[in-house]
Parts: C-alpha cells; structure tokens; sequence
C-alpha cells in the first residue's frame, strides 16, 4: 500500500497530461460560443445564469472524459499485465485511481473558470452551483466505474441509465404504485432538484441519498474488479 | 511452491456455448531453485497456463495453489517478476520514467529505487534510450524495458513469456546470462518459450504442451540419454573414406554442402571419429542433427496430432 500511495503523485500528473488536458481543450470549446456572442449588453445576473448552465454541460462532459474507461483501458490495452504483477491489490489501486481521477476533475473545472475569466468575463458562479456539479460527477462517474471492466461504451452507460431513471420515475412516482416504491430505491436519482440552493443552505437528505448511491456504485465497481479475473474476456 | 491438480480453463462462448478448452486436467508440482521451461506451439496453452499462475485468469477446473494460497492472494502480497510475451506500457511513459513507476509500485525505498533503475538500466543496455518515451522504441528494445521491470521484482516467483521475442542474437546470449544470475535456491523460474534451444539451456525440466494438454515433462538436465541419435558431421572438404567410416551417412538436409547426417551412439562415433581423423579427414563441426528437447517435442506434438 505505501508503494501504492507514493506511486500516486505520477499517476496523477499521467491523468492530468492526459485526460485534464482533453478537459480544458473540451472547455476551451465549450467557452468559445460564448465569448463569441459577446457579453458587453449582458447583467451580471445574465451572466451568471450563463455561467451556471455552461457550467452543467461541462461538468458532464468532465465526468465522461474523466471517469471514462478508467478500468477497462487498462485491460484493453494490456497495462494490467505488469501493474498487478507487482504487489498491489487492483481494488487498492483503481480506488486511489478514482481519487486521483476526482481531482484531476475539480482542477479542470477551475480550469474552465480561468478560461471563462479570460473569454468570456470574470464571473464566479459560487460555491453552491459547484457543489452541484461535483454531487453530480460522483452519480455519473460511479455508474461509468460499473461498466468501466465489462464494456468498452462505459462512458454511454451513465447518461443512458440516467435518462432511462428520469422517465421510469417520471411515469412511475413512488408514492403512487408498489413498482414506483421499487423503482426509487433502485434507480439512480435523478429527482433531487438542486443539492445546493443559489440562496444558501444544503438540501441534506436528497444530497446524502445521492452520495450513498454513488457511494454504492464504486463499491459494486470495485466489487467487479476483484471478482472478475484481468485477463477473462469481456 | 506451486502445485496445479487438474488445473483446466475452458473458455465459453456466451451466445452459442461453444467450448473451447485452452487448457485440460494439467497436474504438476514445481518446486523453488529450478528453471521450469514450457514449450508448446501456438495455440497449446502456454500463456493460459501463465495467466492462472499470475490469478489474471480463473482456471474452471481443478487448483491452483502457490504455497498454499490462492495465486492472486499470493501476487497480491508478494508479487511477481513478471514478463508478458505483449509488452503493455503506456507509450507516452519513458524508458527511465517506466523503471521509476513500477519500481514505486514493488514499495521499493527511494535510495534503492534509484540504484536498481539506474543498476538495470545499464545492465539491459538503455542508457541511451532512457529518455526516450516507450512509442519511440524499438521492439527489442521494448523487450528488454520489459525485462528490466520484471527483474525490478526481487520475488521467489519469475515468470517469462517469451523472453527473448524479438532480440537480437547478442542480447538473447546475454538473456542467458541473466536468467543464470537470476538463479537462486528459493526461487522458481518459469519460462515459457517457442525456442526449444533456449529452453534446453536454461532450463531443468520442460513442460511440452499440446492443445492445452500437458503430453510430456522432459528433464533438460539429464544428458545420460544423450546416446544413440542422429549427429551432425561437418567437413571442411570432401573425403573419399568418408561412407568406410561412418556408414550409412546421408547428406543432410540443410543446404551447407558438406554437412552430413550420421547414425550411432556417442562412443562408437567417438571411435569412428578418431579413425577417420587419422585418415586424414577435416572436420568443422561435429553435433546433435537434433537437440533432445527438439526430439522430445517433436515426439510428444506429433504422437498427440497422430502425425
């Protein structure tokens, strides 16, 4: 484990020249329509409803770039060979993996704040629009983790089953069938509304559930990566 | 250290259910301070085999014990000096880069890290590639990267798939030389290898597998059955004695044009040798037509094809 943890620091700069580097071209993107279509008629209240919406579009497109493949590449282009030759538990390993991957996330998104100072115009979204975000990278990266060993689409899996989650929920409230009562418990959450309000305070219980979820999802993840075998066929 | 009873993996084919069995009801005990060699042609199994041993793979039947624990539990906790015939390593990683990282993963301590990299980058001959990213290498180069961090490993375990896949003739001798200096009484060495010159080199016993059945274990180190075969004789120039004294000689099959195939066993070659030397014969080389491991495979693959 100590190895593990001293190994760490390379891991994550080889994720921040790579995947964060992806991130802030995918930010640059992004940012880009709207520092074309000029702010200068824009209030500051605009600016931040803006702000905060690009804000969604980015984060998800992070969590993909971030989480995507972060198993399965390793199986699929063989690295797992020499990796867990060495003493190291994989379970250990893509866990630290995921923290490292987290924070190349958070970096990224404050990347993407520069890049919008700079393009567009210095508007900090505040505190509560990215505990949102980063709520929300937990629930997609986990269900991407899931599927990360058993398919190469890992990074289509978690908006699919969010969106399938939205509708079932949608035309089955749990307070109106038996199967609604199951469907909430199973299905990712996808009602919560906003975790952090604009006007302060925390919306706890949707935000633990959330976390618990996510939660759950990296230990079903890692659960997959210790019973099923490196070098077995997906 | 480790046994395999009946040790089988069947690989299925999730929509049609078709079997096939990559490796069958394989039983063998290999102890610590021997070169355990696996021959076999492609297809036989050999990789399989190594990955059960590494726990990259589940066997479906039978065990597989590495002291008596699990293989993954024990790679887990002991590692594993592990070369894979596919070198995977990211290629944007460079060579002095690649040694550094895999020797943080072996928890190695920041002074002996350093020394070990730097040891084996000079022994493996990639002083003059260590800055270069892993894309930019050559595939023998790529090689010894890969050997060098299999023998970053200090493990009882060294497992070689394939080592000398793609060097050239000066760095397979030297290969030889490492997997000597390599040798150690608590430890196992595996390899498993197309070249059966190789093997019978480096190697105790042979394990020769075909189609994932393990036909026979052949003992490399006895040379008491080195007798009666068909031996090589090579002349610097033709001689007209040459059928007196070894009878029954045909021109062999290879193209050298004074190479012949000779039959006896090693004493009466040894006898008829002297004498055709005092006749005035010239000889280059005198040799086995067939080493006895390329005998053994041979018989044991082309017996179990019914060939």
């Amino acid at each position: 484990m100590n190895g593990l943890l001293r190994y760490l620091p390379r891991h994550f700069l080889d994720l921040l020249m790579t995947r964060g580097a992806v991130m802030v071209v995918i930010g640059f993107l992004l940012t880009l329509p709207m520092s074309l279509s000029g702010v200068d008629d824009a209030t500051p209240e605009q600016l931040m409803r803006v702000l905060r919406e690009a804000l969604g579009s980015m984060g998800l497109f992070y969590t993909l770039l971030a989480s995507y493949g972060l198993v399965g590449a390793d199986v699929r282009q063989g690295f797992y060979r020499f990796l867990f030759a060495k003493p190291v538990s994989p379970v250990s390993y893509y866990l630290l993996s995921y923290v490292a991957t987290t924070i190349v996330f958070c970096l990224a998104i404050f990347a993407s704040f520069g890049l919008i100072a700079v393009m567009v115009a210095p508007v900090w979204p505040g505190w509560p629009a990215l505990g949102d975000v980063l709520a929300d990278y937990f629930l997609v990266s986990g269900l991407v983790l899931v599927f990360s060993r058993l398919t190469n689409a890992d990074w289509i899996f978690g908006p699919v089953i969010l969106g399938v989650s939205a509708l079932l929920r949608g035309n089955y409230p749990a307070d109106q069938s038996a199967l609604g009562k199951v469907l909430n418990v199973v299905l990712p959450p996808t009602d919560t509304g906003r975790l952090f309000p604009y006007d302060g305070g925390v919306n706890w219980e949707p935000l633990l559930i959330q976390l618990a979820y996510a939660a759950v999802l990296v230990a079903l993840a890692m659960l997959i990566v210790r019973k099923l075998p490196m070098g077995s066929a997906r | 250290m480790i046994e395999l009873r009946g040790a089988g993996k069947t690989y299925r084919s999730l929509i049609t259910r078709k079997e096939v069995h990559a490796l069958r009801d394989f039983s063998i005990t290999l102890q610590p301070g021997e070169v355990f060699g696996i021959a076999g042609p492609n297809g036989a199994g050999k990789t399989t085999l190594l990955a059960l041993l590494l726990g990259y793979l589940k066997p479906t039947a039978g065990t597989i014990h590495i002291e008596q624990t699990e293989p993954r539990a024990w790679v887990e906790r002991f590692g594993v000096a592990y070369l894979s015939e596919l070198i995977g390593i990211p290629r944007w990683w460079k060579t002095d880069g690649t040694l550094h990282r895999y020797a943080l993963l072996e928890d190695m301590a920041p002074t002996e890290r350093k020394a070990k990299v730097e040891g084996l980058i000079e022994q493996l001959g990639l002083a003059e590639h260590r800055s270069k990213r892993v894309k930019q290498l050559s595939k023998g180069n790529l090689q010894r990267l890969g050997l060098a961090q299999a023998l970053l490993s200090d493990s009882r375990l060294v497992i070689l798939d394939e080592p000398t896949h793609g060097l050239d003739p000066l760095w397979t001798q030297r290969f030889r030389d490492v997997v000597e200096a390599e040798r150690r009484p608590d430890r196992l060495i595996i390899i498993a290898s197309h070249n059966l010159d190789e093997l019978e080199r480096l190697a105790d016993r042979v394990a020769i597998l075909d189609r994932g059945t393990l036909v026979r274990v052949a003992d490399a180190s006895d040379h008491s059955a080195e007798g009666a075969g068909v031996w090589r004789l090579v002349l610097t120039a033709d001689h007209p004695a040459l059928l007196t004294h070894f009878p029954g000689a045909t021109k062999s099959a290879q193209v050298r044009e004074l190479s012949f195939d000779v039959h006896g066993t090693i004493e009466d070659l040894n006898v008829r040798l002297q004498r055709a030397l005092a006749d005035g014969m010239r000889v280059r080389a005198f040799f086995p037509a067939q080493s006895r491991l390329e005998a053994a495979f041979r018989d044991a693959v082309q017996g179990g094809s019914g060939a």
